[in-house]
Formats: C-alpha cells, structure tokens, sequence
C-alpha cells in the first residue's frame, strides 16, 4: 500500500521539507479516533523532532460523520488565513472535549472566534463550499492509496498498519530511520 | 463498509454494482445498514449458513463467518479479480478500482 501521489507543496505539511521521516495522517474531523491521534502525532512530533515531517490529507467519511465534511471546509479556510494546524488542533480538541457529535456550526463559529478568523470568511467557505475540490482530491488519493479507514497513516509512502499509539508509530518511525540509514549506507 | 458506502459513484462510473454479503440474516443487516447509513444491498447467507461463501472458498467453518474476501465478477459471472484480507484489516478500494479500471480498459480495446 503506497501513497499517491507522493507529498507537494500543495499539502499541509507541518516540518521540514528535507526531513528523513514523513508521516502522513487521512483523517476525517468527526472521527473520535482521529481526535484521539491528535495528541499522539503532538508527542511524534516532540520526539522526533527536525527528523519528523507530518502530512495532513483530509478524509471525511460523509456518511457517518455529517459535520466531517464542513469541519474540513473550516480548517481549508483558515489555512488561507494562515491558520491550519491551529484550526486542525482546535477541532481535534473540541471533539475530543465536547464529543464529535456536537461538531456543527455552532461549534465552527466558536473555534473561528478563538482563533481569531475572520467568522464571516470561514462560514462563507463552509456555505460555498469553496474548498471542497481539494478535500476531495484529497479524499480520493486516499481510496487509491489504500486507506482503509481513519486515521490511516503512512510512514515514508507505506502504510502503517498497527494501532495510531504513541508506542507503536515511534517504534515504526524508527524502523523507517534505519532502514533508510542502512540504504545510504549501502549507496 | 462505510469506505465503500463513499465511493458509490466511483463504482457506478465503472460500470458496477457493490454488494455486500456476510452470514447474518436479513433484519441483523436491516439494522446495520440504517445505523450506518448504507445505500448499497447487503446480502443474507444465512440459510443455508454459509453455502455462498463455501462455493467462493472463502467460509471459517471455525468461526461461523465469511473471510474478508473481495470478489471482482463480470457481467457473464466469471471471477476477474479477488482479494482474501485478514480478518482484522479492512481491505481498502483501491484493488477493487483497479481491477474495474483493467476490464474497463480491455473491454474498450476489444
């Protein structure tokens, strides 16, 4: 299972660009298990460093998670703001404080408040749905990458199969480093 | 399931119908496909237990389940492509689009 297309400039990537290591994470905002990742990509991050670069593609699965869709449109917007991984932690923590299912408008309005967007801006975005091309683009490179449900991650293009902990990610990560230690190694 | 439940349209502009099929009966998938909002058919292998997923090859006589099994079928009902995953990983589409993309492909060509 290999990521395509491979990380652009057009993703939201929080790192540096020439970093060994690159996790990226399709979620979707009203999944309580991608709330629950959140913290631990913060902890990744921590640990690893100038090592580490995160990707975040958006998955939203509209069925069973309604207000996914609209949340993602919301974190896009404050991406033109300037705003993204603020936006994407505020939903994430939201979720997990109040439960995903009390993610809607109300709630969008107050994390735009907190954040200090432009409320007017993002509920236009929201209504309009100006950013909904990109979710989906990034939605469907998820299917053809073999997402399997969220969060699905991937270290270095593969998918990474075991549970989203702390732990098991870290001890991935750095197979991920070595492995690619040894390959230059070899070169 | 709900994956699949998102790419209806994917699957139709293929030229397939999604249907999903597990031992239990009828109104065990009434239920769970109005909790999670299924809009394709599920199918009942219920009685005789099992026997559909016995002629796929795909049956835990064990367990009293159908495998994770994926089957790509044509329109004169031949296997194009199948795809058995372990019971806890969720199989994902992209091997289902692909296979629809190949006979898509080769049905043009021919």
């Amino acid at each position: 299972m290999t990521l395509r297309p491979a990380v652009t400039e057009h993703d939201h990537v929080a790192g540096r660009a020439d970093a060994p290591l690159t996790l990226v994470e399709y979620g979707d905002y009203q999944c309580p298990h991608c709330a629950a990742a959140d913290p631990v990509v913060h902890a990744l991050q921590s640990a690893f460093g100038a090592e580490l670069r995160f990707v975040f593609r958006n998955f939203p699965l509209t069925e069973m998670h309604p207000a996914a869709e609209p949340a993602a449109e919301l974190a896009e917007s404050a991406a033109l703001q300037g705003k993204f991984w603020e936006a994407h932690d505020a939903i994430f923590a939201w979720s997990r404080e109040n439960g995903p299912e009390s993610l809607g408008p109300e709630a969008f309005e107050s994390i735009a408040l907190e954040l200090g967007l432009d409320p007017q801006k993002v509920e236009e975005d929201v209504r309009t749905h100006s950013h909904l091309e990109r979710i989906k683009s990034d939605f469907q490179s998820g299917v053809r990458s073999g997402v399997n449900g969220t969060p699905t991650f991937f270290i270095n293009g593969h998918r990474f199969d075991g549970p989203p902990t702390v732990k098991d990610l870290s001890a991935a990560l750095k197979g991920a480093l070595s492995a690619r230690h040894e390959s230059k190694a070899e070169r | 399931m709900a994956l699949y439940n998102e790419i209806l349209d994917e699957f139709r502009k293929l030229d397939a119908q999604l249907l999903g099929i597990s031992v239990d009966g009828v109104w065990c998938h009434a239920a769970f496909a109005e909790a999670r909002h299924l809009k394709f058919p599920l199918l009942a292998d219920f009685e005789p237990k099992g026997a559909v997923a016995r002629q796929y090859g795909v049956y835990d006589a064990q367990a009293g389940i159908s495998g994770r099994a994926l089957f790509v079928i044509d329109a004169r009902g031949m296997v194009r492509w199948s795809y058995l995953s372990p019971i806890g990983v969720n199989p994902g589409a992209d091997g289902i689009l692909e296979a629809l993309e190949a006979m898509k492909d080769a049905g043009g060509k021919s």
